[in-house]
């Protein structure tokens, strides 16, 4: 039975469409993967090297030890914030002659699949052969393994049991990370010893087989706990049903008396709220607003320009990027009535850019704090959130008539590559060199000021027309339509 | 009312529609019927421009449906569930469908209470998301979004499927009325050999995207076609 399993498993995974209809994002993703896991083996093979240098005269071992338990708590968080609960692929079981109990051991051996169970592997694994193994002997090292490796899988049906429990509660994870800072604060004024702790745990692993006993008697209650859960609610409505609170709320009649495209703003601002992927969305571009503080607070960058610009575009155009970039995708699940019921393609867009417009506003006004650091940044910022709402609105809706792959707006939005596409890529090019292009000759020639003003009048003229730029798009969308329909269509 | 000439639909090299000529008068009330894969929905979708055509063209009230949105205004349609957005409530999508048409809220209502059979309690007043219905409440939402405007021309795909058998009379006389209106006319495919000669007064047969029988709809229509379908 189990064989069926996995090997439908592997099925899966090989033919989920956006494994087999999007090679450049799986080079792209691979090469990523790849990246990672150099660099993670790397590190596993020069981190006594790295230690030894930072904390002379220690026992490389013990402070390595002494970091484990801060890594675990940030592997937690990780897995609390990135790692999927695996639910509805056992449905095609439930009825079949198959136990009740096997189908929910699948179930949970499926989270060991997730890449966080090996990427610590590629840092511990070295680290106990080039350090351990010379110094403490092989069964050292198989105790200390088997330690950390389980402590990993604990965390992993911890993590999972927690999400279970708490119907995947948003406000779990800020509430272990608030946890998490409260302790890394005692541990800071020093009233407790975290790293002590750790030490004390896993340099004890090296000999003594208890801890171990220990940490895989507490895997197993995790995996236990999960069990029980799962095996006492496998019941189809229960599985399908992630959570029951689905009620509808809000009014948001407000925009509804500006005719088509009120209608359509109002639509649009549902979508973004009553569904996960946009909602993520909204909450990342405003966490957005904040980067500038990488740039502000180095006075190399804070004296130049164009580090600035670059920073002024993202803050004030996150979320029009961030959004844009998947329009009209977010709608790919109704797109036939789009295109069916009597909306004009000029109004569609228009809403669009009436909505990227006022949050670009937001932006700004949030950032408008930044003059405490410098108050050249109140008017870069004001300049490209005029570049943001003239120019670069426009370019974003235009790449959006490429976009023809689907969106599944349930699904959450982390290293989701649902609706992703080349066209994503291209559009990020003229959005950040677009700005520099016009600034510079001025800024080059002439002086800043003038590189500038020109960008801000420039933004201004095209701000003036946007119906113009509106009206090309909605004409290229005209001839596009076709294909972005066909596109949403597959599954 | 509809005219389509010589149209064609090719996927990769397989052709799904192929139909030199077909017209549709006012008034009338036209059933499509063939075997999955017949090529239904693919005409369906080329009379709304949704996909375009090979080659050839459909001319709703004289003029392309392609580059041209007029016939939206008196057209309504539902095919699946992708004409339906998932996230609002049913009322709430009644609300922008009629928006659209610039009817207000109360109009809205007052329409919807002509369907308060068909919808059998379970649509309107709920605080559910269209996502979370069932399949046939989902068509009841997407038939009642289709007629809530008025149409002159009605397209609907497979109306009778998914529908309990209570709510199935409910829409034949739904659509009974409708068509008793001088000025409409009707376009539905189904799989439903019964239903669809009860409601239709002309039937074409669709096999492999060739329409290979054009019958009045009569006493022994549905034996006829029982009779092809048997075969």
């Amino acid at each position: 039975m189990i064989k069926y399993f996995i090997y439908h498993k592997w099925k899966e995974s090989i033919r989920s469409t956006v494994f087999q209809k999007n090679l450049v994002i799986n080079i792209i993703l691979g090469l990523f993967i790849l990246y990672f896991m150099a660099s993670f083996a790397l590190l596993g093979f020069f981190i006594d090297a790295i230690l030894s240098e930072n904390f002379p005269g220690r026992n490389v071992i013990y402070v390595f030890n002494g970091f484990l338990l801060y890594y675990f708590g940030v592997e937690l968080i990780l897995r609390l914030q990135l790692q999927e609960l695996p639910v509805l692929s056992v449905q095609p079981y439930m009825h079949l002659p198959i136990s009740r109990k096997n189908v929910v051991h699948y179930l949970l051996s499926q989270n060991l699949t997730s890449l966080f169970n090996y990427f610590p592997l590629l840092v511990f694994i070295p680290f106990a052969i080039k350090v351990l193994l010379p110094e403490s002997g092989a069964l050292s090292v198989v105790l200390w393994l088997g330690s950390v490796i389980s402590f990993s899988l604990f965390l992993n049906y911890l993590c999972t049991f927690i999400k279970r429990k708490t119907a995947e509660g948003f406000w779990i994870v800020p509430a272990v990370i608030l946890l998490f800072a409260a302790i890394a604060f005692l541990d800071y004024q020093g009233i407790i010893e975290l790293s002590a702790v750790s030490e004390a745990i896993f340099n004890a692993s090296l000999s003594n087989p208890l801890i171990l006993a220990i940490i895989i008697g507490l895997l197993a209650l995790t995996y236990y706990l999960n069990f029980m859960l799962v095996y006492s609610n496998t019941y189809l409505d229960e599985i399908s049903k992630k959570q029951k609170s689905n009620i509808a709320v809000g009014n948001y009649s407000f925009f509804e008396r500006f005719g088509q495209i009120g209608q359509l703003i109002s639509l649009e601002i549902k979508l973004i709220f009553r569904n996960k992927r946009s909602k993520s969305v909204v909450l990342t571009s405003s966490l957005f607003i904040l980067y500038g503080l990488v740039f502000y607070t180095n006075d190399i960058y804070l004296e130049g320009n164009y580090m600035l610009i670059f920073a002024g575009v993202f803050i004030t155009g996150m979320f029009m990027m961030n959004y844009g970039q998947f329009i009209p995708s977010w709608e790919s699940s109704y797109f036939d009535g789009i295109l069916t019921s009597d909306i004009d393609s000029e109004q569609y867009f228009l809403s669009k850019y009436y909505l990227f417009v006022p949050t670009s506003l937001a932006a700004y006004i949030l950032s408008l704090p930044y003059a405490f650091i410098s108050w050249r940044l109140v008017v870069i910022n004001l300049v490209l959130m005029l570049f943001n709402i003239g120019i670069n609105a426009f370019v974003i809706l235009f790449f959006s008539t490429f976009n023809n792959r689907r969106i599944d707006l349930s699904k959450k939005a982390m290293l989701n590559w649902e609706g992703v596409g080349a066209s994503q890529f291209i559009m990020v090019i003229p959005a950040l060199l677009l700005p520099i292009a016009l600034f510079f000759p001025f800024e080059h020639f002439i002086s800043p000021v003038a590189g500038y003003t020109f960008l801000a009048s420039i933004s201004i003229i095209c701000l003036i027309f946007h119906k113009f730029w509106i009206r090309l798009i909605a004409k290229r969308f005209e001839q596009q339509k076709y294909k972005i329909a066909a596109g949403f269509r597959k599954e | 009312m509809i005219q389509i000439e010589n149209i064609s639909k090719k996927f990769g090299g397989n052709t799904a529609v192929n139909i030199p000529h077909l017209e549709i008068q006012k008034n009338e009330s036209f059933g499509l019927v063939g075997n999955n894969g017949a090529g239904k929905t693919t005409l369906f979708r080329m009379l709304l421009d949704l996909i375009r055509p090979s080659s050839g063209k459909v001319m709703i009230a004289g003029s392309n449906v392609k580059g041209n949105s007029n016939w939206k205004k008196f057209t309504g349609s539902y095919l699946d569930e992708g004409f339906l957005i998932g996230f609002l409530t049913p009322d709430e999508y009644f609300n922008f469908i009629g928006g659209l048409h610039n009817i207000n809220k109360a109009e809205v209502n007052e329409r919807l209470q002509g369907f308060e059979d068909f919808f059998n309690g379970e649509i309107t007043g709920n605080k559910k998301y269209i996502r979370d219905l069932s399949k046939g409440n989902q068509k009841k939402v997407g038939i009642a979004a289709a007629m809530l405007s008025r149409p002159e021309l009605l397209v609907l795909d497979e109306p009778f499927a998914n529908l309990d058998p209570s709510t199935q009379i409910r829409l034949k006389n739904i659509l009974r009325e409708y068509k008793s209106n001088n000025e409409n006319t009707l376009l539905v495919s189904s799989h439903d050999l019964n239903h669809v000669t009860e409601v239709c007064e002309r039937i074409v047969v669709l096999e492999k995207g060739e329409t290979i029988k054009d019958i009045k709809t009569g006493e022994t229509t549905l034996k006829e076609l029982e009779e092809y379908f048997a075969a």
